[in-house]
């Protein structure tokens, strides 16, 4: 067994300081090789990207990467995802047929996927950084998946193994639970191509896993699943406090608020619940930010601030931040689709508060399995108005009567799914790979 | 003239807001006649830039209107393939002119490589009325596909402050002190 440090290439496009919520996978992975004595590269978009396209980047998540982490920026080619005619190039808002066209052409040859333009700048730059420093290991994880593309190409041309992490499947549609392309599609063969190679392919829940070894009976062997998982320092500080009895409720949604969301069934289950005496006066307020890109994030506050009374949107906050604003509230709405390919990453923050938690999703996602066990779980048999409310009265009165050792149970279940437990199993087998 | 500063219209200035619709082609042209409509009615000015020939037939009235077939066949070297040699030549024999344009014109205009550019090339047409157009005056484009890209790029290096949209927003009205329309 060789005593170097390893080195892994991990392709994460997503990294900090971008915000979403495939970034804290990404950083969980990376911490996780540092602190296995790893040496550990990332190749990340560049900053400006993500100002451009998510309006703002999240300094305060930059701040928990370890310290051993190297990251590279690398500018991404963009010029094909900007849709304000006013920052396209000259030829881009002059001729956009022709070069809408062209650039289809050249994606098709490259990468079956927008992000394509993204895999010559990821090999070139993972090229560079073998040449300095021998990568043992390149590790793509996250969308977009031509980062998966990059990381066969650097497999292949390194002679090294590859790892692929993926947070969402690529040729599956969750939401439908059907493929996600027409049959002659090019990303079956690229998906094919990649797994089939890959040293491992990961992914983040059981169902998920078992349709990979489905699709891919000869890989099957080499599928993983890691959930995704809990950093425990930033939910450190949640306050155990129990409201009064004469006190209004104070419900709230902590995550991105996405567009797929049952937003509007939720609020018709709040506005029932709300004229219950459970939920008199009661408040619920909306956290995150709205989608992942500018321009889906008006559509969404207008469904989530349409006049409902008691519902706030509260905006964004930092990381650091997270205890506090679960502290503020004595009850978690945690609204997901409803796809049992899906498990919600915000699952074991939800749970690290200690509080009841409403999950407004049907009972086949597979975040009701992670909530097994969970002692102040409150799911909806389907997503309704009448539903939803039931399950609003039922965590608002367990709110009011939650006991210590209630808060300190739920706690105990957040910490057996913390990122480096969930994780350890995986890092220990790239490890073994590398040290033979 | 700066936004904010003016009313709904007077006779000394430009109505404000003054509204262009970027309607190369068919697509969308009821709705964006029906706004400039809308603007035109609540006190502004609205201009419809066309390429078809065939300006709305039902254009509400005030709303001005600016097709660029005849100026796009001036631009650079169209100014020559689409007279046809055989129409000039029956005009200098005094024979009758036969209306339409000429067969090159049609061959190369309904030709792929020019579909492609043509979006450009009817900016180069309406570059020779921006009299019309009014630039210092004009507050926002609405456009209607990608066809209208380069106009709005364009007009947008002109002039920094125009916005643009696939509609006219309720803002635009109220800089000005105007009352939105009401809508559905």
């Amino acid at each position: 067994m060789s005593n170097a440090r390893p080195h892994v290439l991990l392709l994460g496009m997503q990294f900090p300081p971008a915000r979403g919520s495939g970034v804290y996978r990404i950083r969980s992975w990376a911490n996780h090789f540092a602190r296995r004595g790893f040496d550990v590269t990332v190749l990340a978009a560049d900053r400006d990207y993500w100002v451009e396209r998510a309006g703002v980047v999240d300094a305060g998540l930059e701040q928990t990467v370890d310290e051993w982490v190297r990251v590279i920026h690398i500018e991404v080619p963009r010029e094909h995802l900007r849709q304000n005619v006013r920052t396209m190039s000259w030829s881009h808002a002059n001729f956009p047929r022709a070069w809408i066209r062209s650039h289809d052409v050249a994606r098709r040859r490259i990468f079956p996927e927008i992000y394509a333009s993204i895999i010559p700048p990821f090999v070139a730059r993972g090229l560079a950084v073998h040449a300095r420093q021998r990568v043992d290991v390149v590790f793509a994880t996250g969308n977009p998946y031509a980062q998966y593309g990059a990381a066969y190409h650097l497999g292949r041309l390194l002679r090294r193994p590859y790892v692929v992490d993926y947070h969402d499947p690529w040729t599956l549609n969750p939401l439908t639970e059907d493929d996600a392309f027409p049959p002659d599609h090019p990303a079956f063969r690229w998906e094919r191509r990649i797994v089939e190679q890959a040293a491992l392919t990961v992914t983040v829940n059981e169902p998920l896993g078992e349709w990979y070894r489905k699709r891919y009976p000869v890989a099957a062997e080499r599928v993983r699943v890691v959930e995704n998982g809990l950093a425990e320092e930033v939910v450190a500080d949640v306050a155990f406090a129990p409201p009064a009895l004469d006190v209004p409720i104070r419900v709230g949604f902590v995550g991105t608020v996405r567009g797929d969301l049952p937003i509007e069934e939720f609020l018709d289950g709040w506005a029932l619940a709300r004229k219950e005496p459970e939920l008199h006066q009661a408040t619920m307020d909306f956290y995150g930010y709205l989608g992942f890109f500018t321009h889906t994030e008006a559509p969404i506050r207008a469904r989530v601030s349409s006049g409902v009374e008691g519902v706030q949107y509260r905006g964004p906050f930092p990381q650091t931040q997270l205890g506090q604003v679960y502290s503020q509230l004595d009850v978690l709405a945690m609204l997901l689709p409803s796809s049992r390919y899906m498990t919600a990453g915000k699952a074991y923050d939800y749970m690290a508060a200690g509080r009841p938690v409403v999950g407004v999703h049907e009972p086949r996602n597979h975040t009701t399995e992670v909530f097994a066990g969970y002692p102040l779980f409150f799911g909806v048999p389907q997503v309704d108005a009448g539903a939803v409310r039931d399950a609003l009265v039922a965590a608002a009165r367990a709110a009011r009567v939650e006991t210590r050792e209630q808060f300190e149970a739920c706690r105990a279940k957040a910490m057996q799914h913390t990122w480096d437990l969930a994780m350890g199993p995986v890092g220990a087998e790239v490890e073994a790979m590398i040290r033979g | 003239m700066p936004l904010g500063t003016g009313g709904g219209g007077s006779a000394a200035g430009p109505r404000r807001p003054r509204v262009l619709g970027v309607c190369i082609g068919p697509a969308r042209r009821a709705a964006v006649v029906r706004m400039l409509g809308e603007v035109v009615a609540a006190g502004g000015s609205a201009l419809l830039v066309t390429a078809d020939g065939a300006v709305a037939p039902d254009l509400p009235d005030g709303v001005e209107a600016l097709d660029l077939v005849a100026e796009e066949r001036q631009v650079g070297g169209h100014r020559v393939i689409s007279r046809s040699p055989v129409r000039l030549a029956r005009r200098l024999a005094g024979r009758p002119a036969v209306p339409g344009p000429s067969l090159a014109w049609r061959a190369w205009s309904r030709s792929r490589p020019y579909r492609a550019i043509r979006p450009w090339v009817l900016w180069r047409a309406l570059r020779r009325r921006l009299d019309v157009v009014d630039l210092d005056s004009l507050d926002h484009l609405v456009i209607v596909s990608v066809d209208s890209w380069p106009i709005t790029w364009q007009l947008c290096r002109l002039r920094a402050e125009l916005s643009y949209g696939w509609d006219v927003p309720d803002e635009l009205y109220q800089r000005v002190g105007l009352t939105p329309p009401a809508r559905d």
